[in-house]
């Protein structure tokens, strides 16, 4: 019956077009494509055109040139003099790439050697380990280094102030442990294992057992396994967890800033930043411009090797039964020595931001030196170190806590309902241009700085145009949205592609239409998913500094800016009150929602 | 639609008139207000304040709050409408240039902002702000300080923790011997412009003969070197690399030093003493008032008023520097002159006596003052001196 | 009377053609097969005509009604079809018990609530599920699944139902319960239904004509006895019947219309056709069954057993015969040592021929040994 007649004409354009639009997610995706391009790539064009042209303040003193007219000088003086090239380039890169190498490596260490341990032995507290190992993700980075300098800083080492340790057991750490690279790498490979313990935690545990049992059958030692076959299979989320630690550490600023400082030792961020404040700021563009190009090469690796991952990785869902490696007598030293390591990361910021908000003189800890006045202090107690109040008080910071938790629940309702969209539209139009181009359009503002972000709405802000958006609690959102899209959208595609197409067909033959489709149907399967991307955006909103420096009206505004101000004007005890009060708030939100709906912020990032 | 089309296109025109219009305006009011009495302002003031202006102003110094309160207390009739906003040094320019022109809400009327240069380059210059200064205090506050307007001076001094005894520092040289490396404190002077500013004042031809002339003196010797331009870059070279960078801000090193190691010495705003615990008080002793040090004991930065170009209350933003310029307004509850290390450019405006400071005249040969126009003049040459600086900061 | 006509259907992905110029017609109650291997193109096609899919051209009709039309930008949506859709993997709703994932559409379908209720309940029933109402699906064994998916699909009482491989996941023993069940819902509920298989033997046993494609391309539209022995070509023949058609190499000669002498095995055979043809090619391949092999004495083939597969009712023999590996079945339950010697016969009157280079059948009719 195969005719060899020549096939029809293509449909006539209009109706392909209307076709197309009949599909909601088409509809998606075309929408966010024009706002993707609008509001991730245009900045992107901003930026370029920053490189070139002279900004007020130091270049126009410098240049004499109108502000605004096209300049080569800022490549010239970046790259043409050695000495200055050295010290605001060359040098930054190398120690950003070593701190962004180093705590890719520590990270996995730390997270996959937790991760093995929860996933393949028979460790003991195991809830107690996964629940508290994933606290140092929800604290900002730059929690963790205070807390460093707070434990460590000493009598020898920078202006002798004497820390915790030194205070209590009258150790001394030398200084390459207490500033610099070190720490920097400690702290930041230590933000982020619970990242490549959730990554290569979710593999081992999907990962089917029978691959590792076979291998038992032939005899292989224990050790063998891991080395032959388990590591090989993990391997390619290992390096792709390694590339994004490795980005976010590139991109660390605020660590940075903490450590590096005493020690000069600057990274391409903290120099950025520097330059820009000093009013080179072509030259801090070209920089953020340059990390951006670096960041797009590691996320064209990582799309490699996650593409691979997916061919190598079985999820057959019958490994249920793991045989657990027997720790035996190690058991009971690996636990304890888990459990203290866990409470001195997680639970020891805690309690020394607690301290170091109560004490009135720094390295005291004695109770005389011990007051409240920093939480509960009226006027008369408090105005000496030049607050109105204490902070529980003070209507300054309790409205600066409520904008923050609006900003962030607007925010993550914002993102995450886009993130499930954007998730939806892809995963259903998988493999057409328009979905490739809105996943990685979603995905850009990761890899733009966040301080050039906030820099470049500043200036869109305050143009002709835009105004109305200046200084608006709208703009801080807007900025945040987009800047946290990324994982929103990666969240949304990873719980999508959970979901069989046939699910919604079956709705669809029904003549059920979209809307219910997606809140009768997707939603409530994947509603621990869902709203895992939801909350997610919250607590990156509740810990953000860098971008929304700018765009505040005032730095009081938001909780996070005027923690900065804080830090920046010696408020040291209120920094750590604020601080506290910012951990306690995150952990408290997920917790809440992880009761209420079963869903946590890991969620969000495991996929 | 056609209808709200209209309204909206006749409002931007009304707004666009008003904008353009303004900038010329403001600028004759603020002269037409220079030769007011404070009574006349106050009548000004209070018509603007009643035609819905509010006064918005940015400042660097906090203590602007509490003198903005103070006249609104004195004034009160222009119904509380002034309104402070803290400003962050590095973004200073930033913002104000940003918004200045652009009519977005709540954007400032006047600013009381730190770094001369780029107060002048920036806003002066392009005339997005103005410059007041009230004609009835020409002479008491001296030229230099009337054009741009400094407010206040704020200082900063060499300060030292003294729990092993006194050090015994008398010319600024003994600062780059290898025995201070690691025991001076200091804000990185790329992170902060005044500070930058104080290093780049160093190289003015003033400053580089008493530098000189200080080197001599300690070292027995004529100045003569190949490596270095003059003194002045040679103390910056050495001064430099003993620095420590440990404390961020000027707050942190006052704090720092207090509790930190004896013999530790900081450059940092005299005023920040207010932020170190009362128990760490005693261990800090302020150099100059122990010796007197060759050639100089610390820098002293201005804070200047500037009434924006597209404000609608030129005559509040005039009446209320009148008010920071007066005794009322410097020396009030809980104001400037109530801390140690402001001093008001009014030289009739005194130190209270039991403060443990001195008035402006006292400093005016003790520290390294900034000045706008040398720093301003310097063209090129500013480069060559910040890349001078920057490649000793960084590592 | 939902007749269903594809017309000139082509679907073509941004680099691949799925379908190639497709045109289908299944009649009203009929039980119509699509069959091929795994990305051969029926799934895509049973997705367009129930409307998940658009085609890139061409026209689908159902009931006379246009439901697609390349040239007029006629596309209605699936639920306008009035068709019922059975997924491979059941695509049951995890979050709703097995009376929610049946009541659901047809709420959506704006039922009042006690026939809804009852038409629930009359599917449990004819499914026999009824105990199963308040549980999860997965609270539910894969047979258990299945029958839901079903009673879910049938309960708006479609006209037409598609089915895409809904037994592919049951073990052997369940898959042959449901085919029952499911011929005798096809007779009990009066629906046409499109069923997509890749199992040869659910086509053959289940429908009223089986639609054959391979990579996009229509083989053969035909009832299943009419493909098993007029296959349309090399083909169709070796994807329907197991164990598989035998194919000899073999070079013929016409001697009149309806007679070939034929050259295979080194052995000269004579092949009379059903009807008169011409010989386009001398060399050919020979189809025969391997039940029209049969192992007998006095056959005329020697060949050498190779292996024995004792199945119980019948056996599958593998046997060497000058160097071709041939395949016979014989009824009953017998066993030979490897390397024994064996005669084969060939019988039946359903034997095919193919022509050597376009593998397309030209003739079948019987065959016998020696010379006319």
């Amino acid at each position: 019956m195969s005719t060899l007649q020549p096939s029809l004409q293509r449909e006539p354009l209009r109706y392909r077009v209307r076709a197309f639009l009949a599909k909601p997610a088409n509809l998606i995706l075309l929408f966010f494509l024009t706002a993707l391009i609008v509001l991730s790539l245009m900045p992107m064009v901003t930026m370029l055109t920053n490189m070139f042209t002279v900004h007020a303040g130091t270049e126009k003193k410098m240049l004499r040139l109108k502000v605004g007219s096209w300049t080569m000088s800022h490549f010239q003086m970046l790259f043409a003099d050695p000495e200055w090239s050295r010290a605001n380039f060359w040098t930054p890169l190398l120690n950003s790439l070593i701190v962004a190498a180093g705590s890719g490596l520590l990270g996995i260490l730390i997270g996959g050697t937790v991760a093995w341990f929860i996933t393949r032995s028979d460790l003991k507290c195991k809830k107690f380990i996964s629940a508290v190992f994933v606290f140092p993700y929800m604290m900002p980075a730059w929690t963790l280094a205070l807390f460093w300098i707070n434990m460590f800083q000493n009598s020898r080492v920078g202006g002798g102030v004497v820390g915790l340790v030194e205070s209590l057991f009258g150790v001394c750490m030398p200084e390459w442990f207490v500033f610099g690279l070190f720490p920097m790498i400690v702290v930041i490979g230590l933000h982020y294992s619970p990242f490549a313990y959730l990554l290569i935690g979710g593999i081992l545990k999907n990962m089917d057992a029978t691959l590792e049992e076979s291998a038992t059958i032939l005899k292989a030692r224990r050790m063998t396994i891991i080395r032959r076959i388990t590591v090989p299979i993990v391997m390619p989320a290992i390096l792709s967890t390694f590339l994004l630690i490795f980005s976010s550490g590139f991109a660390s600023y605020t660590v940075p800033v903490f450590l590096g400082s005493a020690t000069r030792t600057f990274t391409l961020s903290t120099k950025m930043r520097a330059l820009i404040q000093a009013g080179y700021e072509g030259q801090g563009y070209i920089m953020a411009f340059l990390s951006i190009l670096l960041g797009t090469l590691i996320l064209g690796i990582n799309q490699h090797f996650t593409g691979k991952r997916k061919s190598f990785t079985t999820v057959t869902g019958k490994s249920g039964q793991v045989s657990l490696v027997k720790l035996k007598k190690a058991n009971g030293f690996i636990s304890a020595l888990l459990i203290v390591l866990t409470l001195f990361f997680a639970i020891m910021p805690l309690v020394s931001f607690a301290l170091e908000s109560v004490i009135i003189q720094p390295g005291n800890y004695s109770l005389s030196n011990m007051t409240l006045n920093f939480w509960i202090g009226t006027e008369d107690s408090a105005f000496e170190t030049g607050m109105p109040a204490g902070i529980l008080v003070n209507g300054t910071m309790w409205w600066g806590l409520i904008r923050q938790v609006g900003l962030a629940v607007a925010v993550a309702l914002v993102v995450g309902t886009c993130g499930m969209l954007i998730g939806y539209a892809c995963v259903r139009r998988r493999g057409t241009w328009l979905s490739r181009a809105v996943e990685n359009l979603a995905f850009f503002p990761y890899l733009m700085p966040a301080m050039a972000f906030g820099t470049i709405y500043l200036a869109v802000a305050t143009s002709a145009s835009f105004k109305w958006l200046y200084g608006s609690f709208f703009l801080l959102g807007l900025v945040a949205a987009v800047k946290f899209l990324p994982f929103a959208s990666r969240s949304g595609v990873n719980s999508m592609m959970q979901i069989a197409p046939e699910i919604e067909e079956a709705a669809t033959i029904f003549g059920v239409p979209w809307v219910t489709r997606m809140r009768r149907i997707l939603f409530p399967i994947q509603k621990s998913a869902i709203i895992s991307g939801y909350l997610l955006p919250v607590i990156n909103v509740m810990r953000e500094v860098a971008l929304f420096t700018l765009l505040v009206p005032y730095p009081r505004y938001l909780l996070t800016t005027m923690l900065f101000s804080f830090n920046e004007t010696g408020y040291a005890q209120y920094g750590s009150a604020v601080t506290l009060l910012i951990i306690v708030i995150i952990i408290s939100i997920n917790s809440l929602v992880n009761k209420l709906t079963g869903a946590s912020f890991d969620k969000g990032i495991g996929g | 639609m056609k209808h709200m089309l209209s309204v909206a296109l006749s409002l931007l025109l009304v707004m666009a008139m008003a904008v353009s219009a303004s900038a010329g305006s403001v600028q004759d009011a603020l002269e037409a207000a220079s030769a007011m009495t404070n009574e006349e302002l106050y009548e000004k003031a209070k018509e603007e304040m009643a035609s819905g202006a509010v006064l918005n102003f940015y400042s660097t110094t906090s203590f602007a709050e509490k003198a903005a309160a103070n006249f609104m207390a004195a004034y009160p009739e222009l119904d509380g409408k002034v309104v402070y906003a803290e400003i962050d040094d590095g973004e200073t320019y930033t913002k104000l240039t940003n918004q200045i022109g652009s009519g977005v809400k709540d954007s400032p009327d006047m600013a009381l902002v730190q770094n001369g240069p780029d107060l002048k380059v920036n806003l002066l210059d392009d005339e997005l702000s103005f410059n007041y200064f009230p004609a009835a205090l020409k002479d008491v506050v001296p030229e230099a300080y009337q054009n741009p307007t400094v407010v206040t001076f704020i200082n900063s001094l060499m300060i030292y923790n003294n729990k092993e005894g006194a050090v015994d520092v008398k010319n600024v040289w003994q600062l780059v011997e290898p025995e201070w490396q690691g025991k001076v404190f200091f804000k990185d002077p790329t992170n902060e412009t005044v500070n930058l500013n104080f290093l780049i004042m160093l190289t003015s031809p003033e400053w580089t003969e008493k530098m000189t002339k200080a080197y001599e003196a300690y070292y027995g010797r004529a100045w003569e070197s190949a490596e270095f331009a003059s003194a002045s870059y040679q103390w910056i070279d050495g001064f430099l690399k003993n620095v420590n960078y440990t404390f961020t801000s000027a707050s942190k090193i006052a704090t720092g030093i207090a509790s930190g190691a004896a013999g530790n010495m900081g450059i940092f705003v005299f005023s920040k003493l207010r932020k170190v615990a009362d128990e760490d008080r005693p261990n800090l002793s302020i150099l100059q008032f122990e010796n007197d040090v060759d050639c100089f004991s610390g820098f002293m930065y201005n804070v200047y008023a500037t009434v924006c170009s597209d404000t609608d209350c030129p005559y509040t933003c005039a009446l209320f520097i009148n008010w920071l310029l007066s005794a009322e307004g410097f020396a009030g509850e809980k104001s400037w002159n109530s801390s140690q290390g402001y001093y008001s450019p009014n030289t009739t405006i005194e130190k209270p006596a039991d403060l443990e400071d001195q008035s402006y005249p006292y400093w005016s040969d003790k520290l390294v003052f900034e000045d706008l126009n040398y720093i301003d003049g310097l063209g090129e040459t500013y480069n060559e001196i910040y890349r001078f600086i920057n490649v000793r900061v960084s590592k | 009377m939902p007749q269903i006509i594809l017309e000139h259907i082509s679907k073509r992905f941004e680099k691949f053609t799925a379908v190639e110029d497709l045109n289908l017609e299944i009649s009203d109650r009929g039980f119509v097969t699509l069959l091929g291997p795994s990305g051969c193109g029926k799934t895509t096609t049973l997705r367009m005509i129930a409307g998940l899919e658009t085609p890139t051209s061409g026209r689908i009709l159902i009931d006379g009604t246009p439901v697609y039309d390349s040239d007029r930008g006629i596309n209605l949506p699936p639920n306008r079809r009035d068709i019922g859709f059975l997924f491979q993997n059941y695509a049951l709703w995890p979050h709703m018990t097995v009376e929610q994932n049946i009541s659901f559409g047809l709420e959506m379908l704006k039922w009042d609530r006690t026939r809804i209720r009852a038409r629930v309940q009359e599917m449990l029933e004819l499914l026999k599920i009824e105990q199963f109402g308040k549980r999860y699906p997965s609270e539910l064994s894969g047979g258990q699944q299945q029958r839901v998916a079903i009673a879910r699909t049938l309960a708006p009482s479609p006209r037409v139902l598609f089915m895409d491989e809904p037994l592919s996941n049951l073990d052997a023993k369940l898959r042959g319960e449901m085919r029952t069940e499911l011929k005798r819902l096809h007779s009990e509920t009066n629906s046409t239904f499109v069923y997509v298989t890749h199992d040869q033997l659910e086509a053959m046993t289940l429908s009223t004509k089986v639609c054959l494609m391979e990579t996009g391309v229509l083989q053969q539209y035909a009832p299943p006895l009419e493909i098993y022995n007029r296959p349309a070509n090399q083909f169709v023949a070796s994807f329907v019947g197991n164990p598989t058609m035998n194919f000899i190499p073999a070079w013929a000669e016409q001697k009149d219309p309806k007679t070939l002498q034929v050259r295979m095995l080194d052995t000269a055979v004579t092949f009379e056709a059903d009807a008169p043809f011409t010989l386009p090619e001398q060399e050919i391949i020979a189809g025969i069954r391997p039940e029209f092999l049969p192992i007998r004495e006095g056959g005329a083939l020697k060949a050498s057993i190779y292996s024995t597969l004792p199945a119980g009712m019948e056996t599958t023999v593998k046997a060497h015969c000058r160097g071709t590996l041939l395949t016979s079945v014989v009824f009953g339950s017998v066993d030979y040592a490897v390397d024994e010697e064996v005669f084969l016969d060939i019988t039946g009157n359903s034997i095919v021929l193919f022509g050597g280079t376009d593998h397309r059948t030209f003739a079948s009719g019987r065959m016998r040994f020696g010379e006319k």
